[in-house]
């Protein structure tokens, strides 16, 4: 049986989030899904789980799950170091950040990478689609599809990329950087059910826990996958 | 007195509107002009007494629409944004096109619709005396972000002098008049498919909007909108003022405050609300219920929210719902589900947007689509350029494979949905994709 702990899942799921675990599970019976919510210790502080999902999350909720997390700083970076599977969507890539800027204020992060995000309230929302290269430390290579709707942009060097951006943005306008990979730790800003989006990457994931790789309707995942791959492309490129 | 830029930013409006209805675009263009030759123009006009505003996500122009019905039957000169451009050059055109040429509005009464995220741009240069605000869910993630931010906007545009009419049952809403002292609140009392468990995707009022504390809802009438408490603030539910007693779907009629029957232009939980803030802020302008009663008999609605059309002789419903935006489609879903006659239902999702482009389409992730696993729907066509993320999504649901299918070219699907034996169909889809399903060769429109 491998466990997948769900973060939060009623403050991070405003753009079908859930979804990401619920199809791993689906994909194969040995995934056992544990939901957390904001008023229980995560199960990973004393057990150690094969995988942790954090979604994204309204600016007020994810300064919330913020303070939730800061007292297990140390055993995050535990299980990040030990290669335990975190994937981290949205602006939940934020949270593992030095620290969020939102006009005057500061809001200190969990600092597990060395980055800074500033929020633009007052500004449009900027929404963008990207289609990029995952490259695996195993020599694994994915075409990765996101698509971006956010208030804020991350600075600094990411020099532990998730994906090497082919169209569009990374974590701000101005780098082609986007996410963040380290051992088995996957954030990016992509919203919503990315798993469903990107079934490779997802084949990759079981993988990775140790799981026979077959997806769940395996075959029009792909088939929606390759259609979006192929529209971005052509609308975008 | 007006000035001469007022004077002039009137007449290039009404000139451009005149010039822009013979091109068919007359509906923000004009204003958007008035406002660059006098950014200020909307607080130069004489306004009257009687300025009522609508907004919120979804209903606003079934509402306004039927407002208008009213205020006009009721003897009432209405200038109102019937063009359904509802952001603050729209609200211009609208204004600026029944004024005189010294700035006096001539309608006894303005009535607008008025886009949730510009409203707070609009209302800096006059404030409505009925701000109408009817609810508030995950729509357009592109434009608007999610729904926290989405109440952090609308809280914007309201100004103390404002007399709020809310919709005590969505809590995102009646936050807004929480403590203050002149609210009129609607809502619905318990009703027939109330259910006490949330039974969607998703529970956008888990959380108190007001101190962020976890609510507890004694019934749900659908997705957020319910009977609903905070564990911690004291932040509940407010009684309602005007109130939704009984529910008539077949009949078509909405029971308001025990005695008042309305018929209601379209059957599903949505329209009773549209219907009953229309009734709520007509009263408060003072129209005598029975009048409103009266005048809602014979309320025909243009907004083409529903559509007959017929396939092979069967007849057929389009279900017109936005797309990015979950709660407009589970109405449909609802609609089509109550109907007891066995039936084709296709969902299209062909363009996401007409107005830019985007292939996101998690907010499929959010329609409660398992709602169609009802025996009497025999078949589901998916349809459309993103029938592949459609089928993906049905994947998931319990509903049998050998009653989907998939095919993203609309004529055949509509070929194919003709062929069916059922008795009727459903067609969910959005405004863009709406326009192309009528044009098939193989549906006759029926008009009505």
């Amino acid at each position: 049986m491998k466990t997948l702990e769900l973060l939060y899942p009623e403050y991070c799921n405003i753009f079908g989030e859930s979804y990401n675990a619920e199809y791993l599970s689906r994909c194969n019976s040995e995934i056992k899904v544990i939901s957390t919510d904001n008023t229980s210790v995560p199960a990973f502080v004393k057990d150690d789980v094969d995988m942790i999902y954090l979604g994204c999350s309204p600016e007020r909720k994810q300064e919330q799950i913020i303070e939730l997390l800061k007292p297990h700083r140390e055993r995050i970076s535990e299980l990040i170091d030990k290669g335990t599977i975190v994937l981290a969507t949205g602006n939940a890539i934020e949270i593992f950040g030095r620290e969020i800027k939102d006009g005057d204020r500061v809001i200190p992060a969990l600092g597990i990478f060395d980055f800074t995000s500033v929020r633009y309230m007052e500004e449009d929302r900027h929404n963008s689609q990207y289609v990029g290269l995952f490259k695996a430390k195993d020599g694994t290579e994915i075409t990765m599809l996101g698509h971006r709707s956010q208030f804020s942009f991350a600075y600094g060097d990411f020099d532990e990329p998730f994906i090497d951006i082919e169209i569009g943005i990374g974590m701000n306008p101005d780098t082609k950087r986007e996410g963040l990979y380290r051992n088995n730790f996957f954030a990016t800003y992509s919203l919503g059910p990315y798993l469903i989006m990107n079934p490779l990457f997802t084949k990759y994931l079981l993988r990775l826990l140790g799981l026979d790789d077959t997806l769940l309707f395996e075959k029009e995942i792909i088939e929606a996958y390759e259609y979006r791959r192929d529209e971005l492309r052509r609308n975008l490129g | 007195m007006a000035g001469s830029k007022t004077k002039l930013a009137i007449a290039l409006c009404k000139t451009a509107s005149r010039v822009g209805s013979l091109v068919g675009r007359g509906s923000s263009m004009p204003g958007s002009l008035a406002l660059k030759v006098c950014p200020d123009i909307l607080s130069r006009i004489e306004l009257p007494e009687t300025v009522i505003a609508v907004t919120g996500s979804n209903g606003k122009t079934s509402t306004v629409e039927m407002i208008a019905h009213i205020l006009t039957s009721d003897g009432h000169r209405v200038a109102w944004n019937k063009a359904g451009s509802n952001q603050t050059e729209g609200v211009a055109t609208c204004l600026l096109c029944d004024c005189t040429p010294g700035g006096k509005v001539k309608s006894d009464i303005v009535l607008l619709e008025s886009d949730e995220r510009f409203a707070r741009h609009t209302f800096k240069f006059f404030h409505p005396k009925y701000y109408v605000i009817l609810n508030l869910y995950r729509d357009q993630m592109t434009r608007n972000g999610h729904p926290e931010w989405a109440h952090r906007v609308i809280k914007e545009s309201i100004h103390d002098d404002m007399h709020l009419i809310l919709n005590a049952d969505d809590p995102q809403i009646a936050d807004y008049g929480f403590g203050r002292p002149e609210v009129t609140w609607f809502g619905a009392d318990r009703l027939a498919e109330d259910t006490e468990e949330n039974t969607t995707r998703y529970n956008d009022g888990a959380y108190c909007p007001a101190c962020g504390g976890r609510m507890e809802y004694e019934y749900f009438h659908y997705n957020h909108v319910g009977k609903y408490r905070c564990t911690e603030c004291g932040f509940c539910r407010p009684d309602t003022d005007v109130t939704i007693t009984d529910a008539d779907y077949e009949g078509q009629h909405v029971t308001i405050n025990g005695k008042y029957k309305v018929h209601m232009p379209f059957s599903n939980i949505a329209n009773c609300y549209n219907t009953l803030a229309a009734f709520a802020v007509c009263e408060k302008a003072g129209v005598r219920p029975e009048k409103i009663v009266e005048y809602m008999e014979n309320f025909i609605s243009h907004s083409k929210r529903v559509e007959s059309f017929r396939v092979g002789g069967k007849p057929g419903y389009l279900l017109v719902s936005k797309h990015e935006n979950s709660v407009a489609y589970d109405r449909a879903i609802e609609t089509a589900a109550r109907d007891k006659r066995s039936s084709s239902v296709m969902v299209i999702v062909d363009e996401i947007s007409r107005k830019y482009f985007t292939s996101e389409t998690s907010w499929l992730w959010d329609i409660d689509f398992e709602k169609l696993n009802v025996p009497q729907i025999k078949q589901i066509i998916l349809a459309g350029q993103y029938c592949y993320d459609l089928d993906a999504r049905f994947e998931v649901t319990d509903i049998p494979g050998d009653r989907i299918t998939v095919c993203e070219d609309l004529s055949e699907a509509a070929r194919l949905m003709g062929e069916s034996d059922t008795e009727c169909f459903y067609v969910m889809t959005c405004f863009v994709d709406q326009i192309k399903f009528r044009a098939l060769s193989e549906v006759e429109t029926t008009g009505e």
